[in-house]
Order: structure tokens, then sequence, then C-alpha cells
């Protein structure tokens, strides 16, 4: 969401910016044909090009994307136990899951032949 | 051309922007693009690591690991592990190359090693694509587009940097601020390489990485 | 440095994950390579020379950074960066600089120079 804010902004921006530069160099051009000393530019050239640089600034810190944190404290609490500290020696079978998986699979049988 | 005077400056003809400072800059734009794309067709896939040398680098580190804890586990577990380790070395159960002789081999030849070899190459690579494409644009500069100057700067410069900024205009009274296509060239070199950041992502072959002035992520030691 | 559980202060290695700090590093470096494009060229567009263009920059810089920490860092710079806000606004100074030259020596061209 914020990305498209973001290049929406900065697209208007450079706009802007281009815009300015041809009203400048149409100026400049004025300028010489009618042989006026440079004397500056004009004040709406210049609101201009400096709003446009503000505006397509905030829109390309926008477009950027998000920043990533970077403290693995952060990173460890998504973790869970078994993705850290697995041992597989230590994992055992024999366990009461046997008597659950045979429980399970005979009342199976029976609610198919039934 | 106007004469250089204080209230008017000297301005150029449209011709030279024109036909010599946008197709320079779009011909770099597009040889940088270039060249990220033939690196990466030419770099390939990378290369898996080998079955045997892995095993054989595991082994090792199990045997250090099992000196380094042998205090962590009772005695007999450690005996029986150590028996079957020592055997498992002296017999050459792990060795990468089993039939590799053992004393007085001289380290492999480089040319002949197949795995020195094409860590080599790819650093080589690497430099010739980025050298060659250099030097054709240089060349061709200086062969076209030579003793006219193209830009002014914005930044006055002393006058040592004369002699290199404007390598084909033999006038002594310009200002150092204009400056030949040489340096035009130049310009873009060095200041094109955030906008191919931006157009081709991270991992493009520039010239900022070859001086040294990029900063890559800081190691966090 | 932040106290926190687990870092000691010399063992940093498992205090910061790399990869989102390559990642955060690429992300500012985005940024501050459509800064150059877009201050060089409005610097060249206003046709400023000598020290106005370098102080131009160093305005646009610290405006950028300034950006940077409020919008992606939320005022919190040291859960994204190692150096905290010393990082935002110090990095990639001269890499842009060089960028932002280039603008501002094509935009000053393109517009003042060709009539």
């Amino acid at each position: 969401m914020s990305i498209t804010i973001g290049r929406l902004l900065s697209l208007v921006g450079i706009t802007f910016l281009i815009h300015s530069a041809y009203s400048t160099y149409q100026h400049l051009s004025y300028l010489n044909a009618v042989d006026k000393a440079e004397s500056g530019l004009p004040i709406e050239i210049i609101a201009e090009c400096l709003i446009s640089v503000v505006v397509s600034l905030v829109g390309v810190v926008l477009c950027a994307g998000d920043l990533k944190n970077i403290l693995m404290e952060n990173e460890m609490r998504k973790q869970t136990i078994d993705k850290l500290d697995t041992a597989p020696s230590f994992i055992t079978f024999n366990h009461r899951g046997r008597r659950a998986v045979s429980a399970h699979s005979l009342l199976q049988r029976r609610s198919h032949m039934s | 051309m106007a004469t250089l005077g204080e209230a008017k400056q000297m301005i150029l003809d449209p011709a030279i922007r024109d036909w010599v400072l946008l197709p320079i800059m779009v011909v770099m734009l597009l040889v940088g693009v270039l060249r990220h794309h033939i690196t990466v067709l030419i770099t390939g896939t990378p290369k898996k690591p080998q079955l045997k040398a892995v095993r054989e680098s595991k082994a090792l580190m199990r045997g250090s690991q099992l000196r380094a804890f042998r205090n962590a586990i009772p005695p007999h577990a450690f005996a029986s592990r150590k028996a079957f380790l020592t055997e498992a070395y002296d017999q050459g159960k792990y060795l990468k190359n089993p039939n590799a002789p053992k004393e007085g081999v001289p380290a492999p030849n480089p040319m002949t090693d197949p795995d020195m070899m094409e860590g080599m190459m790819e650093g080589m690579k690497k430099q010739v694509t980025n050298m060659v494409p250099q030097m054709l644009i240089m060349g061709w500069i200086n062969f076209f587009f030579q003793g006219f100057v193209v830009i002014k700067l914005p930044f006055p410069l002393t006058l040592r940097f004369k002699s290199m900024l404007q390598s084909g205009v033999d006038t002594r009274d310009m200002d150092v601020t204009w400056v030949s296509s040489l340096s035009w060239y130049f310009l873009n070199l060095f200041g094109l390489s955030s906008v191919f950041t931006l157009i081709l992502g991270d991992n493009n072959g520039n010239i900022l990485y070859i001086l040294g002035l990029h900063h890559y992520n800081e190691p966090i030691y | 440095m932040s106290a926190d559980a687990q870092g000691s202060g010399t063992e940093d290695v498992h205090k910061y994950v790399p990869m989102y700090m390559a990642h955060n590093a690429k992300t500012m470096q985005f940024a501050r390579a459509g800064l150059a494009a877009i201050s060089g060229s409005a610097a060249g567009i206003l046709g400023l020379k000598n020290l106005y263009g370098f102080a131009f920059y160093a305005v646009n810089w610290v405006l950028i950074s300034f950006l940077l920490l409020a919008i992606k860092t939320q005022f919190k710079p040291h859960l994204f960066f190692k150096g905290g806000a010393k990082d935002i606004f110090t990095d990639g100074f001269i890499g842009g600089l060089l960028s932002y030259i280039l603008f501002h020596t094509f935009l000053y061209g393109l517009v003042h120079l060709y009539q």
C-alpha cells in the first residue's frame, strides 16, 4: 500500500521537476532572445523545483520498502523449540502413540464396514 | 560561439548535446545493462559440493569434537568412540581420494587441478567482463569525440586538472570547468553505478567495487 | 549498546541477523540512489554553482536521512542498524556524491548551456 503511494508521489514529483526544467530552459532562451542579462530565475520556478524535490524524496523513501529488524532476539521469538534444538537420537518410538494409532485404525475399519 | 565576456558566457551548439552528450550516456547505460546480463549468463550455477570431500571434513570434525568433549561422556563411551575413529582413520575409510599416495605428493599444479582452475576462471571472467567494455568505449570516445568541449562543470577546479580534463583542446585561457568528452565519460562511469543499482537491483559489476568505494555489508565482529 | 538478554558485547555474532542487515543496507542504498538523481537534477535546474551545489547536496542528505529515520524506522534506529542513527546519516555519502555530481553537471549543461 505505501509502496504504491510512494510510486505515485515520486512520479508526480519527477513530473513537476521535469516541468520546472523545461520552464527554466524556456525562460533562459527568452532572456537570450531579448538580450537581457540573466538575473536569477523567477520565484515560481524555484518554488516548483524545490517542492517537487521534497515530494519526490518522500515518494522515494516510501517506495524503498520496509526495513527488517536485525536483532537476533526478534528472530528467535519466531522460532519454535523444535527448529532449534532437535536431537534425533533422543526421539523414541515406544510410546502411547502406538496404541493410539492401532485404536484409530480399528475404528476406521469398523466404520468402513458398517 | 560567443566571446568570453563578463555578462555573456560561452554557449555551445545544441548539436553537441544531441550527438555527443546524450549518445555517450545512453551507450554507457546500455553497455552496463548488457554487461550485467552477460555476467548473469556466464556465471551459471554454483558448484555442487562433492560428497567425498564433505564426508572427509565432517569425519575430521567429529574427531576433534570427541577430543573437545571427552569429559562429558562416560569413559566406556569415550573409549569405544575413540577405538572406532582411530581404526577408521588408520584404514583411510573417510578419505576423499583413497588412491592417492600418502607421502611425498607435491601440491597439485593449479593449472591441472580442475577445482582450483574453476575458481580462477570465475575471477578472471568477472575482470574481463568489466575491463573490456571500458577499454572499448574509451577507445571509441577518443577516436570520434576528440578536440572539443562538451559540458561545463558547475564547480571550479585547479589548473592542474586542465591537461587531464581538456585532453584534446589546446587553448590556454579557457576555464578548467569546460571539459572534453573523455571527462564526461569518466563522470558517467562513476555516476551511473547508482543508477545501475536502481534499475538492476544489487549484484551488478560496476566500477565502485573496483575502486573500493562501495560499501559492502559490514562484518559484524 | 542497548542491553539485551543474549548479547555480551564482545560476541556480536549471535546478536544480529546478517541477512537482515544486508537487506537494510540495500534498501538504504536504493533510497540514496534516488536522492542523488533527484537532488542532482534539481541543483542543475536551479543553476547552483561551486559551494552552493555541495551545500545543496548536504542539505538534501540531511533531509533524506531524517525522512528515513522518521518514516522507515519510526525513530527507533537501533532496531534496524548496528550503529543506530549514525549509520543512517553517514553511510554511502561519497558514492551518493559521485552520482549527484553526474546529475548536477548533466542537468546544468542541458538547461543552462545549450540555448
